[in-house]
């Protein structure tokens, strides 16, 4: 009985086992419960009608038909509510009271030509669909439950409006774009975003992202506006372009190779669900000029058990940074270099060098010689071994000099910790190893000049350059500030082997999203007529 | 300029007219295991008030204040200091909250959130 035993449990363990494995591990997992679907529903409820009323969509052109002039209007706050379904998906109701647009419409039947204006009022419409996630190789989306109903559809016309004639073929056309919108476009969406995988430049079907048009909506856009920091004048902080120095500076960067940064949002492990909540994991891994990061490696299993308890959890593994650390080193967008002329010194001696020698220089590079890599430990935090060479040249008046160069090796430990949405923690160079071997100055002083340099680095440099990364340290904790109209609330911040774990709260400043979204559309709607637009009524 | 709302589920009217001070951290500090000298003030300096508030009866509150520390690259270090008589969830006490603030200058603004005035770093 107890030989039994084991068996069973043996085999159960290996279903978990090979179940696990048969998903591709992911970058990056995100867990939410049922509490975030719920907020987001309510948050979904209060926006509809704040940002539908009053709203004037562009022309809607069809083989038939142009609708022009449209105008929606009294659109109640509808009844927004999802739940998961165990091993499925998820359920959703919407009951929306009322909504009603106005337009002008052609239609052309035929020979015949109907037009007029009308008036559209949609009362209790209701909504019931289930969506099923199927992963069979790939995901595939279905809609097995999809009910559009609604209590009563009336259109008014002018008197004596030709349209009166096509009053139910209008009905049913509007009808059949409803149910097709919730059925059918949503599904297809859905099915598309889960297929996403990136495309290797190599391949005939590769095309490289294009600049847009600027007047396009752009969600990317959007985002950026919310996300700005507030001004106490008012104003918004402007991204600007970062101008190219001026000849006197004494900073200039090296040129880095052009090319365009992507992250991969593959979806590695399909969507499931519990009860409770939903997990879904994506690659996450970054990309330079489309070109994933082969050599960084994906952990195979990570312990998704700890994304509990709170509205979201994220699990971010080593993997992603990893990937941009392979992009950087490949690519070699990690060298520096850092020039010192006499505008850089003091007022008082600048006069000074300047007579003796005003074309002269101070010239710090560096570069890196081994791929950065991240580990993550649970006990320990995360890693980051860097090594690099170092050089100083001093530019005289008619030749180059080699003052120093050195080979580095860098060994930092950073554990940061939240509670109460404090961020608390500690930066460590837990091991640093400085080797010159080339020194102008003189052979003799090598020897004492890396002694020196293995002393200052950890002892005096490292920790003003800890202070300046704002790490608190301290028994105070620093308050994660609202972020693109985020707070995060009862965050916790933890370390597991391979990964970092962030379980957190949150809520969401709808006002200022709104006032966001309205100033964004009103400004891209005056250059772009094929975007809605608001009336003032 | 540091923006916030003050919480207080056990008594929600101690959120109204609660006294805040922004202040510039100035300290010295040795840390003896890794032998870590951190000079970030001159001999027997003290913190610097940078600015005071009251929160209005809603628990909102805007401090802003000015401050400067010597030498190079050496801007101030903000925190937040707040005085009230919220009773904390389980003992009852009412200790000064502390809180470092990320060091965004004006014209930028700091929005805190949410600031629970019921409990402490330490419960748990």
């Amino acid at each position: 009985m107890t030989n039994r035993f084991i068996l069973l449990l043996f085999f159960l363990s290996g279903s978990l086992v090979s179940s696990e494995i048969t998903h591709q591990p992911a970058g990056i997992y995100v867990r939410l419960n049922q509490k975030a679907v719920d907020y987001v529903a309510d948050l979904a409820s209060d926006a509809l009608p704040a940002i539908l009323n009053n709203l004037s969509p562009p022309d809607i052109k069809t083989e038939v038909a142009t609708i022009s002039k449209l105008h929606i209007s009294n659109v109640a706050k509808p009844n927004i509510s999802a739940k998961f379904i165990d091993g499925k998906g998820v359920a959703y109701n919407i009951t929306l009271a009322s909504f009603r647009a106005s337009a002008f419409a052609e239609i052309s039947v035929f020979v015949w030509t109907y037009e007029g204006d009308f008036t559209a009022e949609l009362k209790e419409l209701s909504i019931r669909s289930e969506l099923h996630f199927v992963h069979n190789g790939t995901t595939t989306v279905t809609a097995p439950v999809c009910n559009v109903t609604h209590s009563e559809l009336s259109l008014v016309f002018p008197p004596k409006s030709s349209l009166a004639a096509l009053q139910s073929e209008i009905k049913g056309q509007i009808v059949s774009a409803i149910r097709d919108a919730v059925c059918s476009t949503a599904v297809e969406a859905l099915t598309f975003v889960m297929a996403q995988k990136p495309i290797s430049p190599e391949s005939p079907s590769y095309e490289k992202p294009v600049a847009g048009d600027p007047n396009s909506f752009s969600v990317a856009e959007l985002g950026a506006s919310l996300c700005q920091v507030e001004k106490a004048d008012g104003n918004e902080e402007e991204v600007t372009t970062p101008t190219p120095e001026d000849a006197d500076s004494n900073s200039t960067i090296e040129a880095s190779p052009q090319g365009y940064w992507g992250v991969d949002l593959s979806v590695n492990h399909p969507p499931t669900f519990t009860d409770e909540d939903m997990i879904i994991g994506l690659d996450g891994g970054i990309l330079f000029n489309g070109w994933t990061a082969d050599s960084a490696h994906q952990p195979h299993v990570l312990n998704k058990t700890r994304l509990d308890k709170k509205m979201v959890g994220i699990l971010l593994s080593e993997y992603i940074p990893n990937t941009l650390f392979q992009h950087i080193y490949m690519y070699d967008l990690g060298n520096f270099k850092h020039r010192y002329t006499p505008t850089a010194l003091p007022k008082m001696l600048q006069k000074l060098s300047k007579a003796v020698c005003s074309k002269c220089y101070v010239e710090v590079s560096a570069n890196l010689t081994e791929q950065p890599r991240m580990e993550i430990d649970a006990d320990l935090g995360a890693r980051v071994q860097l090594s690099g060479n170092v050089s100083i040249m001093f530019h005289g008046r008619e030749q180059l000099h080699d003052v120093l160069r050195a080979n580095t090796k860098l060994h930092v430990t950073l554990k940061p910790t939240v509670r109460h949405s404090r961020i608390f923690g500690d930066v460590s160079l837990t091991n640093v190893d400085v080797n010159v071997f080339d020194l102008g100055l003189g052979g003799p002083l090598a020897a004492p000049i890396e002694k020196l340099f293995s002393f200052v680095v950890p002892r005096v440099l490292w920790p003003q350059v800890k202070k300046r990364l704002r790490f608190a340290m301290n028994r105070r904790g620093v308050k994660l500030p609202i972020f693109c109209g985020v707070e995060l609330e009862h965050t916790e911040l933890d370390f597991v082997d391979h990964a970092v774990l962030l379980n957190t709260d949150f809520s969401f400043d709808l006002p200022l999203f709104l006032t966001k979204f309205k100033t964004y559309l009103e400004v891209k709607s005056r250059m772009n007529p094929n975007l809605p637009k608001y009336v003032i009524v | 300029m540091a923006t916030g709302v003050l919480k207080c589920p056990t008594d929600p009217a101690a959120i109204k007219k609660v006294h805040i001070d922004l202040w510039d951290e100035d300290c010295k500090f040795f840390n003896v295991d890794s032998l870590e000298l951190f000079v970030v003030a001159l001999p027997l300096e003290s913190d610097d008030l940078m600015g005071r508030t009251w929160s209005d009866t809603n628990g909102h509150f805007q401090v802003t204040g000015c401050a400067s520390d010597f030498g190079p690259i050496n801007t101030p270090d903000p925190y937040i200091y707040i005085e009230h008589d919220c009773p904390h969830r389980t003992t009852n006490a009412t200790e000064p909250i502390q809180i470092d603030v990320i060091p965004l200058f004006l014209p930028s603004i700091v929005r805190l959130g949410n600031i629970y005035l019921d409990r402490y770093l330490d419960d748990y």
